[in-house]
């Protein structure tokens, strides 16, 4: 019962339909386009960006039918365009307001990959919420994860006052700290 | 009848008489065979009701699809969650400040200082702080408007090309009014406008008034202009009611180079001396080292008198006007005469005789080239009050046909108001370009919108050679139009583009002269960069004094009397409110005002010991009595407040309060007090010397006030003051060193501790709040409140002590009381000397409300922040309740979607509203603690910055709201733990040996202390004493 409670609010497993079968599988899989390439935001700033139609141009101008579904979905890319009207995605990773995430800290400073949260998303057809997103599972990865400190004069100090037998982790420089995520 | 008597049984058991059944018979409930059931207790029975109609609800509420909807086609500059920051410039009348505005997918969020601008040189002030929200005022028009009724841009032009053509065609007035404009641009659309229409006039006015000064200089010079100043090179300033650093010409300008002059340290004891002289305690007048109270009667007499007393050092032959007794003024003579060319003499009394005296005593000591620029005059005020006069005048003869009131407000802020609103009836068209529906606009029959200047292409000319741009922020949020491009449509051009006529004005303008060996593009990218342009300066003019003083002095003496025994009033601008344009914004209306802490409220100030005499009593809770006041055939009802240094027999009311249509945040706040300004000296004068009349009604009413306690009792270690003198000869001067007592000795309080301290391996975060340099203003109130997204309460809210303002400025009136005798403390000063002191938490390292909390809500972080985690978070309070400094506030209501803060918190209540919110910043809910986090997200976001760059943080990387706001540059914001930063030069910290990360590094700089050093709780604050530069003896 009590770890029924603690699923309240989690929605690792959410995988709603899309206004377009996006397919991960064939960009981010077959095709293999860095993930980086559309979500232009994740190494820049807090949000990793959903492409707008006009990244998805960059190939579509030329590639107008899918693997999966032919004309029709890539044509609902043209459809935005020409009506000048956004696509409503649904959102899947949903954290609470309280909660600030900051996409640039992990992947740009610490070198994490997109699948250690997202999972194997080069084999979903349709994405869904991999990780847990909870508190808990994000301190554990604080936790256990080594600073990565290589090249980056930042973290010199912090480096130098450590004790040197344990690999610096997250935890070890302020990374559990409420105000870290919570102001 | 049959006797029979009927049994009835309950059932065949009852009638058997069963064993089973005579056992329960006496129940009223027959016990359930499920109770006695040891495995399941009636509790587990509500549990597993609880859990399951939990979980069904739970289950059946999902969470809300949520949408993420990315741009059709992302614009390149925008970047989703990163800010983009564009310089432009606040232009509010003759108000003006160059800004650099911040923005989050396309919204202003927050505006900030120009640090390029030589003008205004980054500094700021509460209304310019504040202007983001009004932006997003829900008063605003929404469209054009034709009479009552929303119309189209085309049918509204077409009705006013018609109307303005029929008057010229019979040869008719019309009148283009506005307050003071600053921008070359729009005076050309102007001059464009007049000559389609050649009848057409533009008539300039200003709700505070500085026509007299200009009048004055006209007298003394040949020309009407108003100078520079520069305080930063006066080491002696005098000021007979110029409240400089808070509403005169150029506030902001002046407190910066103001506290250029008050910053000291060991190494550099220099600072200037400044006297000043005014009948309400102004902003200027609580920071003034001597401060006299006088009557606005005798202001011109003072300055007659200074005048004389230089006058007879210089050899030059005095005027026929003088006054004896004036506490102060031979001393500034002396002073101001020891430093020649080196001194400014300053005054704010409106009137062109007594200008003209100023402009001799100046002219005298040689400061016209040093401290008075008049090469490099300013456009602030170009108000003409005669000429407003004749509009006021031709308008009630109906001499006039048409009528433009250009983003002005006459039928309120000009004392002939009501003559105005009375006077349009008799023109044919009249347009108003205000944003809102005011008084004026609601009188016209056009309503022709202008955008909000975060929307607006513009330019403006602040000071001669000194240009700036405003560039739009925001695409215009509702169907309004640029009143420059409205008055081309007029004037017959199709389809103007103002953004093109500006441009190529500045092409023209200063371009073609710049010789700046770049292209157009390239000149015109990097000034809107920058957002201020600058030409050469013209050459220091050798401009000679030429007034008749005589002729002055004599009109001095016949407008002015020494000794006057009726009641004076001093209309004065408030320093929050201003001059009433923003009145419905409602950051302005809470933020209290830096001398009364009075908010959401228009007052009358009065001394103690007139409101004695008029048996006035004003209790701690702000509880006073209604007063009437009348003057000049105009009478208000507002509650009086008891206002130690308000001279007696005198009365202070203040300007911009009284809207009757203006929103529903400022609407009927207080009496409208500009009918009280009349013409002195052929200048609308504030002062108000003769029939004033007050009389207590004896009605109750309830000011809200901030801060209720006027003195600090003496308490040594919260205010540590001394004087110039005592500071030369000992830096420790005013210093206060706690001890506490041991079993065998007294020990300084760091030394004793339960806790073994906290180790700062990366930075150390600290502050350092100079009580010289902060004026108290209150600019940092409202960049606090727009970073944080601080709830606004409202006035009921405020009686009840729950303000959210997470930094506050105490207010300490000195008193003259025996320091024993702790009732007569309690009592400030007729005439008292003021602190002002910025309170906010102070990140202790031995905080004590981290102790007291029951679920470690509130922790310590390895930077030395005391945070703040509001989700966890249950409001027990104790952490409030153990704050020795009374910084963490209680959020006692959910002010965001709440209909009752809907009037005073529309940043969380209106869909509007709601985009000035900071997204970085969570909006925190009912029943949780907030306090200053240090601006933690600001922190975080410059070491992101670092850490990506792969670099250490620099200093000055990380500024918080509040120093950002602070144009004295009082708070400065730093790591600790970086030797070379500003701070720890500042404070001159070095590592305590014993510990070397430890919280308690030595502090070297001798005027550094913590407040409240006795109780041990370690700040990561210091404060730098407060020093005066006045003879140690309480002058008179």
């Amino acid at each position: 019962m009590i770890d029924g409670l603690y699923s309240i609010g989690v929605q690792q497993g959410y995988q709603p339909k899309q206004p377009i079968a996006f397919s991960h599988k064939i960009h981010a899989g077959q095709y293999e386009i860095d993930c980086k390439y559309c979500h232009t935001g994740a190494i820049h700033g807090r949000s990793a960006n959903i492409p707008s139609p006009n990244i998805c141009m960059n190939c579509h101008t030329q590639v107008r039918t899918g693997t999966n579904t032919g004309e029709a979905e890539i044509a609902k890319i043209y459809a935005a365009i020409e009506n000048n009207k956004p696509i409503e995605w649904v959102r899947i990773h949903n954290l609470p307001d309280l909660a600030y995430f900051n996409h640039s800290q992990h992947v740009n400073v610490a070198g994490i990959e997109c699948q250690t949260c997202h999972g194997p998303i080069e084999e979903m057809d349709v994405v869904k919420q991999y990780s847990l997103l909870t508190m808990g599972w994000c301190i554990d990865c604080h936790r256990k994860t080594d600073v990565n400190t290589k090249g980056n004069a930042y973290y010199d100090k912090l480096l130098e006052l450590h004790d040197s037998k344990q690999p610096m982790k997250v935890e070890d420089i302020g990374g559990l700290e409420c105000a870290k995520c919570h102001y | 009848m049959s006797k029979n008597k009927k049994t009835y049984w309950k059932g065949l058991e009852q009638l058997r008489n069963d064993p089973e059944y005579v056992k329960h018979a006496d129940k009223e409930f027959v016990d359930l065979s499920v109770e006695n059931d040891p495995r399941h207790s009636r509790r587990d029975f509500l549990k597993m009701m609880g859990f399951s109609v939990t979980a069904v609800s739970l289950a059946a509420c999902e969470a809300p699809i949520r949408k993420a909807i990315p741009y059709v086609n992302k614009p390149l500059d925008v970047e989703p969650s990163i800010p983009n920051y564009y310089a432009s410039t606040y232009i509010n009348g003759g108000d003006y400040c160059s800004v650099v505005v911040k923005t989050r997918e396309g919204r202003p969020i927050k505006v900030d200082g120009n640090s390029l601008s030589s003008v205004t040189m980054g500094g700021t002030s509460a209304q310019v702080e504040a202007s983001v929200l009004s932006l997003y005022d829900n008063y605003r028009l929404r469209g054009p408007k034709i009479g009552a009724d929303n119309a189209s841009w085309e049918d509204l032009d077409k009705e006013i090309i018609s109307k303005l053509s029929a008057i010229a065609a019979k040869g008719g007035q019309i009148r283009i009014v506005s307050n003071t404009i600053l921008s070359p641009s729009t005076k050309a659309a102007i001059a464009g406008f007049k000559e389609k229409y050649s009848t057409t006039e533009h008539v300039q006015y200003d709700q505070n008034s500085c026509y007299g000064i200009a009048q004055g200089n006209a007298e003394s010079f040949g020309g009407p202009f108003i100078p520079s100043y520069d305080f930063s090179k006066a080491k002696v300033i005098a000021s007979v009611g110029a409240d400089f650093l808070g509403t005169w010409l150029s506030p902001i300008e002046f407190a910066k180079q103001y506290s250029q002059t008050r910053k000291i340290s060991e190494d550099k004891s220099e600072m200037s001396t400044h006297f000043h002289f005014e009948s309400n305690l102004s902003l200027t007048g609580a920071n003034a080292d001597y401060r006299t109270m006088i009557k606005p009667s005798q202001a011109g007499l003072v300055v007659a008198q200074l005048h004389n007393l230089i006058a007879a050092k210089a050899g030059a032959s005095a005027v026929g006007a003088g006054i004896q007794n004036v506490a102060n003024l031979s001393q500034a003579a002396d002073a101001l005469w020891a430093n020649k060319g080196k001194s400014l003499v300053v005054c704010g009394v409106n009137d062109k005789a007594v200008q003209v005296l100023v402009n001799a005593i100046n002219s005298m000591l040689g400061n016209y080239g040093t401290t008075i620029l008049t090469n490099k005059p300013v456009n602030f005020r170009q108000g003409n009050d005669a000429e407003m006069n004749t509009f006021v005048s031709d308008l009630q003869a109906g001499k006039i046909d048409g009528v433009i009131f250009y983003n002005c407000n006459p039928v309120y802020d000009h004392p002939s108001g009501a003559k105005i609103a009375e006077g349009i009836t008799k023109a044919s068209l009249v347009i108003s370009t205000s944003l809102t529906e005011d008084e004026t606009s609601t009188a016209s029959g056009f309503k022709a919108p202008d955008h909000h200047y975060l929307e607006s292409w513009n330019d403006a000319e602040p000071r001669r050679n000194s240009f700036s741009l405003s560039q739009p922020v925001i695409s215009p949020i509702f169907k309004s139009r640029q009143v420059q491009e409205s008055l081309m449509v007029w004037a017959g051009m199709s389809a103007p583009d103002y953004f093109k006529i500006v441009k190529n004005n500045w092409k023209n303008w200063f371009y073609a002269n710049a010789n700046s060996g770049v292209n157009f593009e390239t000149f015109w990218d990097k000034c809107l960069y920058d957002g201020v342009y600058e030409k050469p300066e013209d050459a220091a003019g050798a401009l000679q004094f030429a007034g008749d003083v005589n002729a002055a002095g004599s009109a001095v003496s016949s407008t002015y009397k020494a000794e006057n025994t009726g009641f004076e009033l001093a209309v004065y601008e408030s320093y929050g409110v201003g001059n009433g344009t923003q009145a419905n914004n409602p950051l302005l209306q809470e933020l209290p005002d830096p001398i009364t802490k009075a908010v959401w409220d228009h007052y009358v100030t009065i001394s103690q010991k007139d409101a004695t005499q008029l048996g006035i009593t004003c209790d701690a809770e702000g509880r006073t009595q209604l007063v009437n006041v009348s003057a000049n055939g105009h009478s208000v009802k507002i509650p009086a407040l008891i206002q130690p240094g308000q001279a007696y027999g005198t009365l202070g009311i203040a300007i911009g309060y009284g809207r009757t249509k203006v929103g529903r945040v400022g609407e009927n706040i207080g009496a409208n007090a500009y009918p009280f300004l009349a013409m002195v000296n052929g200048s609308l004068n504030g002062n108000v010397t003769s029939n004033v009349s007050i009389e207590n009604t004896g009605e109750s009413f309830q000011i809200a006030q901030t801060q209720i306690h006027q003195t600090y009792m003496g308490r040594g270690s919260v205010i540590q003051e001394s004087v110039l003198e005592e500071f030369k000869q000992d830096p420790y001067a005013g210093r206060e060193f706690p001890k506490i007592s041991k079993w065998d000795e007294k020990v300084d309080p760091g030394t004793v501790s339960l806790w073994k301290g906290h180790d700062y391996n990366n930075h150390h975060w600290g502050m350092a709040i100079d009580l010289n340099s902060c004026n108290g203003c209150g600019a940092c109130i409202v960049a606090c409140n727009v970073e944080n997204n601080v709830a606004i309460v409202g006035k009921d809210e405020v009686i009840r002590r729950r303000e959210m303002h997470w930094l506050r400025i105490d207010r300490y009136y000195s008193s003259d009381g025996d320091e024993h005798d702790y009732n007569a403390l309690e009592k400030a000063s007729e005439n008292p000397e003021v602190v002002f002191q910025p309170m906010l938490c102070q990140h202790c390292n031995n905080a004590s409300c981290e102790t007291v909390c029951p679920v470690a809500a509130t922790t310590h972080s390895t930077e030395g922040l005391n945070m703040m985690a509001y989700n966890r978070c249950i409001g027990t309070r104790y952490c409030a309740n153990n704050c020795p400094y009374k910084v963490r506030r209680f959020n006692w209501f959910k002010y965001h979607d709440n209909q009752k803060f809907y009037q005073s918190n529309p940043s969380m209540n209106t869909d509007l509203g709601r985009m000035v919110l900071n997204p970085d910043v969570t909006v925190r809910s009912r029943g949780v603690m907030e306090k200053c986090s240090f601006c933690v997200q600001r922190i975080q976001a410059s070491k992101l910055e670092a850490k990506k760059e792969r670099r250490t943080l620099k200093d000055g990387e990380v500024v918080t709201a509040c120093q950002a706001s602070c144009t004295s540059g009082a708070i400065l914001f730093g790591d600790m733990a970086d030797p070379t930063s500003k701070v720890s030069q500042l404070l001159k910290v070095t590592p305590n040996e014993k510990r070397p990360h430890s919280p308690d590094k030595n502090i070297g700089n001798p005027r550094a202390y913590r407040v409240l050093e006795e109780i041990g709780v370690k700040p990561n604050i210091y404060y730098l004493t407060k020093i005066r530069n006045k003879i140690a003896e309480k002058s008179v």
